[in-house]
């Protein structure tokens, strides 16, 4: 079957398997921030954007992102610097493989709070596992971003 | 202080935090056969045939390899320097399957959807055999997990695979039996621990080349790249300056890519085909088919006077290292040496284990090598001696503990050059507010609030 879609701001059309998967089609274009952490829907590494809102790209038909608009890590390349600058700083990028989903997402979460309390980042973020950090370095990364240190350092 | 007490971003910090494409599957040639493995439903059982023709007829397979087409050199996966502690106890395929996920035939096609029907395709018979499943019966089971004839170990680890056994043995200083006869308390217990996996983010992968020479190339996820070049070199029957290893960025590892896991698949489709080849492991596959923890029983003897002063510690390790040896003879001695060292006082000490083989995942290296299981056991054995001597068990660890300057007995007489322990102590107390909470305090008419100690130390540098 024959799609199109807009990924990055770049218009693809392209034949595709009706089974094809999200992530599978963007990793096929050249997307390789896009990355496969558990098969089952759990990891939150296979982060994207379809029409602003994020999705497990694992988990969505390629299909499904006909005539939308994706966004994936290289289309947010900026925004990744500025974010990953306080994750690096922090040590939270150990082995680096779950960072592209986890930034997707709080840029994500970016967008939808102004002021997120300790408690709005940990279940906004409850779906990004991270097997090296423990989580507090990211938390710590995540504050200093929203610059809310003192604001929401309750429960850290 | 410029650098000391200094945050250090990692060269490649940005490279990852922007998703740019460093890793192994990051990096494989799109035109790679896509490589998947037939793996065995039984715990233990022989291949009596395996019937490929229906297979072979779907389009886009591009080979099936069974026991027959590789090398007969046996060898282990184990990352391990010469003269290789683990046993020489596997093939790529084997004729005989020893756990639930052992490969029995690998298949490389053009695309996933291809191979994986010719997977359903493939029709294997097998003599089944009775398998050890229970680490407590293995040895001189009927059953005998590695009975062939080539199988050998490298060096003396007290190895008999008759008896499928893969190392054994014992570790004395000063007489513990005498020691034991003097104490006022003994605490003896079994702690049991069981396989963990490691769990890194990324699955094993490998993808394999020829390179302009001819040589094979394997990118692999590994935390060891020198030693899949020489252990490929082995299993492959080539020679090492046949084989290049890159490692590129690896997403975790833990201690499961301290052994070869995906690496021999990819490169024995390459040597067949002379084309690219990747195999990505799925997470099912990660967790049945890879390596974990050693599963651990492990008897504690602890013994001290009425003052609190330990006079001897006896552990006695039993260690599961499943269908294979990767890891085995060497994780086991951490259960015991990196232990008992903390109690430096005592006088006297004893080590015995016994490695085991069982028909299930292989065991391998996972963080804390084998100190992890002992460490559990140890502490929660002095946790039970300072609550049999009615002594804060914090108490109890400084009157017993190493120092600076000490020859440590049960670390092979090593001195110790440093140790701030008693320091840390101290600190932990304060910090969790030890002397207010130990043992416990209410939190209400149903539940109380507990805290508790243990010590460890680990290698490093």
């Amino acid at each position: 079957m024959q799609i199109t879609c807009r990924i990055n701001k770049r218009e693809f059309i392209r034949d595709i398997e009706p089974d094809l998967l999200l992530i599978d089609f963007v990793r096929s274009l050249g997307f390789k921030s896009v990355k496969r952490g558990c098969d089952t829907s759990n990891c939150g590494l296979c982060t994207v954007w379809v029409d602003e809102k994020p999705v497990l790209s694992c988990s969505v038909l390629a299909a499904r992102v006909n005539h939308k608009a994706v966004t994936t890590l290289e289309g947010l390349e900026e925004e990744a610097k500025e974010v990953g600058w306080f994750l690096a700083t922090q040590g939270a990028e150990q082995c680096g493989f779950c960072s592209p989903g986890l930034i997707m997402n709080i840029l994500a979460m970016k967008a939808e709070f102004k002021n997120p309390t300790t408690e709005d980042i940990k279940q906004y973020l409850a779906g990004n596992l991270c097997r090296c950090s423990g989580y507090e370095s990211q938390l710590r990364a995540i504050k200093n971003y929203f610059d809310l240190q003192g604001v929401a350092h309750e429960n850290c | 202080m410029k650098i000391v007490n200094q945050g250090i971003e990692k060269i490649d910090a940005m490279a990852l935090v922007t998703g740019k494409p460093v890793y192994t599957d990051d990096l494989a040639p799109e035109n790679c056969l896509v490589v998947k493995v037939l793996r065995s439903p039984h715990a233990f059982a022989g291949i009596r045939d395996i019937d490929m023709a229906e297979a072979l007829k779907i389009e886009g397979v591009e080979c099936i390899l069974t026991y027959r087409d590789v090398p007969g050199n046996r060898f282990t996966m184990a990352g391990q320097s010469y003269p290789e502690p683990s046993p020489y106890d596997r093939l790529i395929l084997d004729q005989m399957v020893r756990y639930v996920g052992d490969p029995v035939a690998v298949v490389a096609g053009i695309t996933e959807k291809a191979v994986e029907k010719a997977l359903k395709l493939i029709q294997v018979s097998y003599d089944i055999l009775d398998p050890v499943l229970d680490p407590d019966k293995a040895l001189d089971h009927k059953s005998i997990i590695h009975p062939e004839a080539d199988y050998h170990a490298r060096e003396d680890i007290g190895n008999d695979a008759k008896r499928n056994l893969c190392a054994s043995g014992e570790f004395l200083s000063g007489d513990a039996e005498t020691e034991f006869s003097r104490c006022d308390v003994v605490v003896d217990r079994i702690y049991h621990t069981k396989a963990n996996n490691q769990a890194m983010m990324e699955t094993h992968r490998t993808f394999s080349y020829l390179d302009l020479a001819g040589r094979l190339v394997l990118c692999t996820s590994t935390q060891v790249p020198f030693h899949v070049r020489r252990i490929a070199a082995t299993a492959l029957n080539i020679p090492q300056s046949s084989v290049r290893v890159i490692k590129p960025r690896i997403g975790g590892g833990f201690g499961a890519k301290q052994t070869l896991v995906s690496e021999l698949f990819p490169a024995l489709v390459t040597l067949k085909t002379g084309k690219p080849a990747k195999m990505v492991f799925d997470r099912a596959e990660s967790f049945t088919a890879s390596t974990s923890r050693h599963e651990m029983k492990i008897r504690v003897r602890i013994g001290a006077d009425r003052d609190g002063h330990i006079l001897a510690i006896h552990m006695d390790t039993l260690s599961n290292t499943g269908a294979y040896g990767e890891h085995g003879p060497t994780t086991v001695g951490l259960s015991g040496h990196k232990t008992m060292s903390l109690y430096n006082m005592a006088r006297a000490f004893k080590f015995t284990y016994t490695v085991v083989y069982t028909n299930t995942l292989s065991a391998g290296a996972y963080r804390g090598y084998g100190a992890t299981q002992g460490t559990f056991a140890l502490e929660s054995a002095v946790n039970e001696l300072a609550d049999r001597l009615s002594m804060d068990p914090l108490d109890l660890r400084l009157k017993n503990i190493l120092k600076p300057g000490d020859s440590v007995a049960a670390y092979y007489g090593e001195t110790i050059h440093s140790c701030a322990l008693p320091a840390c102590i101290k600190k932990g107390r304060e910090m969790i507010g030890w002397n207010q909470k130990f043992p416990f305090v209410n939190i209400s008419n149903t539940k109380v609030r507990a805290v508790g100690a243990a010590i460890a130390m680990q290698g490093s540098g």
